[in-house]
């Protein structure tokens, strides 16, 4: 009998083992710049709230990654007429209810009335309702949900928003000579935002859609929907896809179904997985996306710098976002000259023009959208010339206006 | 009772006689508009429906042999598709390599045992009284150890699969070829002595053997497809495991099916998580097999390696076939399937012949699963989804009716297709479900009962 109650004992055990190992798992802590020069005057502070952990993780790293290098350079340079900032960041997650937790913290714990943030935009829509109310202004590089054009005074971003980039497919389909479209979406907010804005942009030109379908997110064999959409005799095929295994996946089987027309996207299906997967049959694979124009100086330097201290580059043109809201916070600070004073600072970013890594001479609108960019047109490669370098496609230039 | 049964089944028979109607007219209205679309669809569900087959036709026969539900079916699906990711994948999940040592160890313990055990099983207890125990013993075990640490080197050493295992195939060719010539040479010469036919037939065996083996090893390409029988057979071994370490207790204490059922459910649920902790649940894709190349024909487009899938169904078909109406082996599988008492009761020994027959069964699945995962993508939960496919696949063709998987499994492939001509594509799986609930509640023994 005692090996048994042995056994359970240890059975028992399991569960508070693992409860006590995820305990031990390292929570992001906040990382304090390093001061080059010790000074008496008290450090600028400034929150930052990203999805460090959980599926915005990718993103939130990056995009704090780069912020950290900004504040570096700032900070190395002398900070703002001697007064260096300081970062304080919080774990916002992927979503409201973390990003709210996070807020709370930053606002009410280190007093801080400027944050930079969020990542995700189900983080920035659940943060936003409490920066508007209690007057903190929130900045993100990142957050592309249209909604979020009507969050608030105090609510600003660099991300340029998914109905931009509906307006840009839109434009760039008429001038490409399409005129019948197919449309395949996944299920999921973001895809069918996109999907929704596109085809409104196309069907306003003039274009008409032949087909649609649409896909849960779970799904691996999408050849009878594709069937369908091809026997409309489209001239394209538009997808919109929120996962980039389905993505590549779509690209693949439309060309194994004998699909020769050209195909369109957004940013998903042409990352690294989604090429991937899809192989050769992604070649001439259209996307706009928002990318970093090889012309600028800044840009360049930038992505350089961040591969020299941390030996990758991912999601290149959100790495310039974030990198450029902390250019634009120093500058507002110096005009402002308090990190208590939100009003001033909002006042400031209405008013300011900025050149950066990601464009030349854009400002914000009276709704806090950033204004003066534009999306690229992304062309993938043959799957030969594919490096790690060029990421499998080459720019095409600006989505065009017809 | 009766009453109402003949009632039910004269219901059934005018029902089917309409929906049949209506389903022809449709097709054929569709067709008439269409017939590009229509070439497409029936690729189409060529394609799944041999999968589908495929399922039907392992389940088939695990079902009708014991009579319940094993679940863990699904499980070899995903492991059989798995294997090959974990075997020809150099990617890293999660930071961690693919490849990783505890994961084999597992499965190379699997192994040992169930070898040990088919040792136990068959030589021991013929052995016994003629050599002694302890050497048998300790002979049995010294070889189900050595099975263990080989699979264990298999399965760790994916880049160097083709020349580990290079003596396996050699010695397995061997065998079987000197088994055959055997058999032929005895029917020739019927009175010669035995000696000189078996030394002819093991030097024939040994050449050709060495010659396969041989083979195996100069060819780096093949690696792929030796991993695809090296997760089939893993698959099938987990499967005996399972079967030898957790229903065979079952099914001497609680003779209900109901506790087996969801005993399986258990073990399928358990592998799913495991696999989706292991290799994480996003879909991932296998690596490029030959015939992915798609062929126009008739207006429509087949890629060769669904040809091959089409084929891979077939072959088991007729494989399956050949064994239970040929062989000695598969009288006793039907033997277990009428009356398993009784089965006992005439020297069988069923808890082998029932360990062989989930042997196949999860090869089967595994099959399945590895052929859907090369045509689209491998994902943990796919074990669930194909496991379901194939339960309507035999349900639809009649439960235990190996003619009726097949037929089962192609028409279900079809109708998924042709049912979403006028609907949004996410109806497939509601139709699907919609024909099990038809077909349980007006034919439960399927377009072809088993005889």
């Amino acid at each position: 009998m005692s090996i048994w109650r042995v056994t359970l004992v240890f059975l028992l055990l399991i569960p508070a083992l693992v409860v006590a190992a995820c305990a031990d798992e390292p929570t992001p802590t906040p990382t304090a710049a390093p001061t080059a020069t010790p000074t008496p005057v008290p450090p600028f502070k400034i929150g930052v709230m990203e999805s460090l952990t959980g599926p915005g993780e990718t993103y939130g790293t990056v995009s704090n990654q780069a912020k950290q290098l900004a504040i570096d350079e700032i900070n190395a340079a002398g900070g703002i007429d001697g007064r260096m900032i300081e970062l304080v960041v919080e774990d916002s997650k992927c979503s409201a209810q973390d990003a709210i937790t996070a807020y709370r913290k930053l606002t009410d714990v280190d007093g801080v009335k400027i944050i930079l943030g969020t990542s995700c935009s189900g983080a920035m829509l659940g943060a936003a309702p409490l920066a508007e109310a209690d007057g903190v202004v929130l900045f993100s590089g990142l957050a592309t949900n249209p909604d979020i054009a009507e969050a608030g005074d105090y609510i600003f971003r660099t991300a340029m928003s998914d109905a931009q980039l509906g307006i840009d497919t839109g434009n760039l389909l008429w001038a490409d000579g399409i005129r019948t479209l197919a449309t395949i979406t996944e299920a999921t907010d973001y895809a069918e935002g996109v999907r929704r804005s596109s085809v409104a942009r196309f069907e306003e030109l003039g274009g008409e859609v032949v087909a649609e379908e649409r896909y849960p997110s779970d799904i691996t064999d999408f050849r009878s929907q594709l069937t369908k959409l091809f026997n409309a005799d489209p001239d394209a095929l538009h997808i919109a896809a929120q996962a980039e295994f389905s993505g590549g996946t779509i690209v693949k089987q439309s060309r194994e179904l004998g699909f020769d027309g050209p195909i369109y996207s957004e940013v998903v299906p042409v990352g690294a997985t989604a090429l991937e997967v899809a192989g050769e049959a992604a070649t001439g694979l259209k996307a706009v996306t928002a990318d970093l124009d090889p012309a600028n100086r800044v840009a360049q330097r930038v992505l350089q710098d961040f591969r020299a201290r941390y030996d990758y580059v991912t999601l290149p043109w959100y790495l310039g976002s974030a990198y450029d809201d902390v250019y634009i916070t120093a500058e507002c600070l110096k005009r402002t000259g308090d990190d208590q004073d939100a009003d001033g600072f909002r006042d400031c970013l209405y008013d300011i023009t900025w050149s950066g890594a990601i464009g030349e001479n854009y400002s914000f609108d009276d709704k806090g959208e950033v204004v003066g960019l534009s999306n690229l047109v992304v062309e993938v490669l043959p799957l030969s010339e594919r490096t790690e370098e060029n990421q499998g496609y080459r720019v095409l230039g600006g989505a065009p206006t017809p | 009772m009766l009453r109402f049964a003949a009632y039910r089944e004269g219901q059934g028979r005018i029902l089917a006689a309409a929906l049949t109607t209506a389903a022809a007219a449709y097709v054929v209205w569709k067709i008439a508009e269409s017939p590009d679309q229509a070439v497409q669809f029936a690729f189409n569900g060529l394609s799944v429906g041999a999968v589908y087959a495929l399922l039907a036709l392992g389940f088939t026969l695990v079902y009708s042999t014991v009579w319940f539900f094993d679940l863990y079916y699904g499980a070899a699906a995903a492991m059989g598709a798995y294997g090959v990711f974990y075997l020809r994948t150099s990617e890293t999940v999660g930071g961690n390599h693919v490849n990783n040592p505890y994961v084999s160890a597992v499965f190379a313990l699997v192994v040992a045992g169930v070898i040990a055990w088919a040792l136990h099983e068959s030589l021991f207890r013929r052995l016994e009284r003629r050599s002694n125990p302890t050497t048998l013993r300790a002979a049995s075990g010294l070889l189900a150890a050595t099975a263990g640490i080989y699979t264990g080197f298999v399965l760790t050493n994916p880049d160097h699969l083709h020349m580990l295992l290079s003596p396996a195939a050699g010695v397995t060719v061997a065998v079987a070829v000197g088994g055959v010539v055997y058999g032929v040479l005895q029917r020739l010469f019927v009175g010669t002595a035995a000696a000189p036919l078996l030394i002819i037939s093991a030097i024939a065996g040994c050449v050709v053997g060495a010659y396969c083996g041989l083979l195996v090893a100069g060819a780096p390409g093949s690696r792929l497809y030796l991993s695809w029988i090296v997760s089939c057979l893993v698959a099938g071994a987990v499967g005996v495991a399972l079967y030898r370490g957790l229903y065979v207790y079952m099914r001497q204490r609680a003779r209900s099916p109901l506790i087996m059922l969801v005993a399986s459910l258990g073990v399928l649920l358990a592998i799913t998580a495991a696999t989706a902790i292991v290799f994480e649940s996003a879909p991932r894709p296998l690596p490029r097999a030959f015939g992915s190349d798609s062929w126009a024909l008739w207006g429509g487009n087949i890629k060769g390696f669904n040809v091959f899938t089409v084929g891979v169904a077939i072959a088991g078909f007729a494989g399956l076939l050949l064994l239970l109406k040929k062989t000695a082996l598969g009288r006793t599988i039907r033997a277990i399937g009428d009356d398993e008492e009784v089965a006992k009761v005439v020297g069988i020994n069923t808890t082998v012949v029932i360990a062989i027959v989930f042997f196949i069964g999860a090869v089967f699945a595994a099959a399945a699963g590895l052929l859907s995962g090369h045509d689209t993508a491998i994902q943990p939960r796919m074990g669930l989804l194909l496991m379901l496919k194939g339960w309507i696949a035999s349900v639809v063709g009649g439960i235990g009716n190996l003619y009726g998987a097949v037929v089962g499994g192609f028409a279900l492939g079809m109708v998924e297709q042709f049912g979403i001509w006028d609907l949004a594509g996410e109806w497939k799986d509601v139709i699907s479900f919609l024909i099990l609930i038809l077909f349980l509640s007006f034919w439960p023994r399927g377009l072809l009962p088993r005889g």
